[in-house]
């Protein structure tokens, strides 16, 4: 019920057994604030020769080092296709938008995957031949989980979560199991302009066998730095799923939604090329935001060079109890180290309340570890 | 449950606001006049005349003076067809001109949710049906209304299927693991819980069957329905259990993780009470209210390629496809499929407030627990 009353909703679903969906059901509360600008744009070539440099001297010694980052597939060549009008205005235009779009499912389709991280699932879809595979960040979580793809036909195949931008709610994720995967070109989402018509498909409820992913048809109702506004509806599950412009390129991924069946949210196309290095490195960035219900420490922190300060205890709170006082340097948190409040955060974001958490602190010369219930968030 | 939506609403709206007065800064602010939305008038404007034909076959469905549901004429001499379990005394059925007619229940086919109505005229225009039995995603779809422009727009979502009646729940939320689906939680109050399922536990069988995957495990969980027994082998520790578990209705409390997909289904407004359990549908993305089924849906040819019975999800919309009505309509005429009960007494729950829909619900499955057809 709460989560009705937010902003936005993300669209992952845990399985909860038997039933279509459920599960991670946190809101983005302040949707303005997630949509800072994406980082400087890689040059793209300046990647290319890094990679090929790095390969070079990287080859002999692979077996210990990380296998080297492709660069972003290129993006889409000139639009060909024919423009279309503002508004269709009668049979024969009709008839344009309906070949296109029977056009673009057949050419995406085999693209299309359910994935499944966790007990969180989602959608996703494969860019590159080797099979690195666009979805949410929500979806993605945190880098080097384990996911299943499951293609429309059924089959499975095995990979890993790589980066996450937290922020714009972009994550990428990598086939490893090795082959040839069909894949989708990346258009440029700079170039859509509201009256665009789109289309989009995914896993509503979770990936159902028979059920191919599902095609819905919208138009762009507005392309704002750092999110698309569509009204193509889209539900729990969809998450992660692609957006197709009419020359079946994909332009933006699923992300979240608010009440009306106009409020569809997707993360561009362009911030996955723009921040392709980070995104392939399996760099998480990015801050996610609280929810109501999720868990609560009950600190107030400050960033302090050896870790998180805490500035304020609420009173009678999960950290009070546990011990926690002020003054006392936050330096691992459920054995992870937090550098600043935002690692902090994003930590306290992965648990659930009733939790019980191991917390490293120094106070004064000594390191006390104490262990705190996490509480729930009003 | 109504004041929560319209709470929602209220702070949707406003958001709205604070976008638009972002995108008035922003680079790439502009937004689409609503009109030109996919359902917006103009779009909409496009199907008039395709959808001509089929608005005249449409009549709006009342009963008890409320709308009920949309009505598809199929017959001159006065035969509509429309969705059986929106209907109760009395029905009337109005046509473009406002003119009301009242009609009688003649035959009712529960698996498709399908009513033949029967009224006293005999200068009808009927739907004209397509030929084809093919449904290709993509296909733009418009369904039809007593107005001038297509109601709505929609395309083909999923190839024809069948749609399976809702299931029964374990309540229990589980993880991959190497031996076998491994149950990470199990809900206060599910069927799970009162059998004695645990954390930890490993479902290595369900019903005789091997349980490789979590899928294996929650389809062999769908294929049955609420009140089911199913016996499950579980490793626990180095111990195997036989434990035997009753499915339930998802009504349990399922905590902050729970029921979210429903609520997010309803968001951007009601679902029908009858949405699931049918031999075969077309889904598409039209966004249809519950009182908007019955009527016709077109392809751009202007035939009627099915009527719409069900608002199922935020994303989805049902049609019976036309091959399989055309097949029905002989017996829903002839009183082969008369009601056995008069319509006030069959469907007098209908007439119960909203918080009746989850009995209603109940008293559905165990209806269509009987005539169970594969």
């Amino acid at each position: 019920m709460l989560c009705k009353l937010s902003a936005a909703i993300l669209l992952a679903v845990g399985i909860i057994f038997g039933l279509p969906a459920a599960g991670e059901n946190f809101s983005i509360a302040n949707s303005s604030k997630t949509l800072a600008a994406a980082p400087a744009k890689a040059d793209p070539a300046k990647s290319d020769a890094a990679k090929g440099d790095s390969k070079a001297k990287t080859d002999p010694s692979a077996k210990n080092d990380a296998p080297p980052v492709p660069p972003p597939p290129t993006a889409a060549k000139e639009a060909k296709r024919t423009p279309t009008k503002a508004v269709p205005e009668n049979l024969d235009d009709l008839q344009h938008l309906q070949e296109q779009v029977e056009k673009v499912v057949t050419l995406t389709r085999p693209a299309t995957v359910g994935v499944q991280v966790g007990s969180a699932q989602g959608s996703g879809v494969i860019v590159t031949k080797d099979g690195y595979v666009l979805t949410a960040g929500h979806v993605v979580g945190e880098p080097g989980r384990d996911v299943t793809f499951i293609f429309p036909d059924g089959k499975r195949v095995h990979g890993k979560t790589l980066g996450v931008n937290h922020d714009i709610d972009s994550g990428l994720m990598k086939i490893t199991d090795p082959g040839d995967y069909p894949h989708v070109e990346m258009g440029k989402s700079s170039e859509l302009k509201p009256g665009d018509w789109i289309i989009v498909t995914g896993h509503p409820g979770g990936y159902r066998s028979g059920r191919p992913p599902v095609v819905r048809l919208g138009r762009l109702i507005q392309n704002r730095n750092g999110t698309m506004q569509t009204d193509a509806p889209l539900v729990g599950g969809d998450s992660g799923g692609p957006v197709f412009d009419l020359d079946g390129k994909v332009v933006g991924i699923n992300s979240r939604i608010s009440g009306p069946l106009t409020t569809n949210f997707h993360v561009p196309v362009d911030t996955f090329r723009d921040t392709w290095d980070r995104l392939a490195k399996s760099e998480e960035w990015g801050e996610l935001s609280p929810r109501s219900g999720g868990a609560m420490l009950g600190v107030t922190v400050e960033p302090n060079p050896k870790g998180c300060k805490i500035a304020e205890l609420t009173a009678k709170g999960p950290a009070q109890n546990g011990g926690l006082k002020v003054g006392d340097i936050i330096v691992k948190f459920d054995g992870k180290a937090v550098p600043d409040p935002d690692a902090l955060q994003r930590l306290l974001l992965k648990k659930k309340p009733g939790n019980e958490v191991k917390v490293e602190l120094l106070r004064g010369d000594d390191r006390p570890e104490l262990k705190v219930v996490l509480g729930k968030r009003p | 449950m109504k004041k929560i939506t319209l709470r929602s609403a209220l702070i949707v709206t406003l958001l709205s606001l604070t976008q638009i007065a972002f995108a008035q800064r922003g680079e790439r602010g502009e937004r689409l006049d609503p009109n030109r939305y996919r359902d917006g008038r103009d779009v909409r404007a496009a199907f008039r005349n395709i959808v001509a034909d089929a608005d005249k076959a449409t009549v709006r469905v009342r009963c008890g003076g409320k709308d009920a549901a949309l009505g598809t004429i199929v017959g001159a001499d006065g035969w509509i067809l429309t969705k059986a379990s929106e209907l109760r005394d009395p029905v009337v059925c109005r046509f473009q001109d406002g003119k009301d007619f009242p009609a009688t229940l003649v035959g009712v086919q529960p698996s498709y949710d399908l009513a033949m109505l029967k009224i006293d005229r005999k200068d009808l225009t009927p739907v004209s049906w397509t030929k084809t039995s093919e449904a290709t995603v993509g296909e733009l779809l418009a369904t039809a209304s007593l107005g001038q422009d297509a109601l709505a727009m929609g395309v083909v979502s999923v190839p024809r299927r069948k749609i399976p009646g809702r299931n029964g729940v374990l309540g229990i939320q589980l993880d991959e693991s190497d031996k076998g689906p491994k149950i990470t939680q199990v809900f206060p109050g599910s069927g799970a819980e009162k059998a004695g399922l645990h954390a930890g536990d490993i479902v290595q069988r369900i019903a005789n069957q091997i349980t490789k995957s979590r899928e294996t495990l929650s389809e062999t969980v769908r294929s049955h329905k609420p009140g089911d027994t199913v016996t499950l082998s579980i490793l626990r520790g180095d111990e195997t259990l036989e434990i035997t578990a009753t499915l339930t209705l998802p009504s349990f409390d399922m905590g902050s993780n729970g029921s979210h997909n429903v609520d997010q289904n309803t968001m951007g407004g009601p679902l029908s009470v009858r949405s699931a359990d049918f031999p075969l549908v077309l889904q598409h993305d039209t966004v249809l209210r519950p009182i908007d089924c019955g009527g016709p849906v077109c392809d751009l040819s202007g035939k009627v390629v099915g009527v719409n019975i069900a608002r199922a999800g935020r994303v989805e919309s049902y049609a019976i496809p036309a091959d399989q009505i055309t097949g029905l309509l002989p017996d829903l005429m002839s009183g082969k499929l008369a009601p056995k009960e008069p319509l006030a007494k069959a469907f007098e729950k209908k007439a119960e407030s909203p918080k009746s829909e989850t009995k209603l619900t109940d008293s559905k499955m165990s209806d269509s627990k009987s005539p169970e057809k594969k």
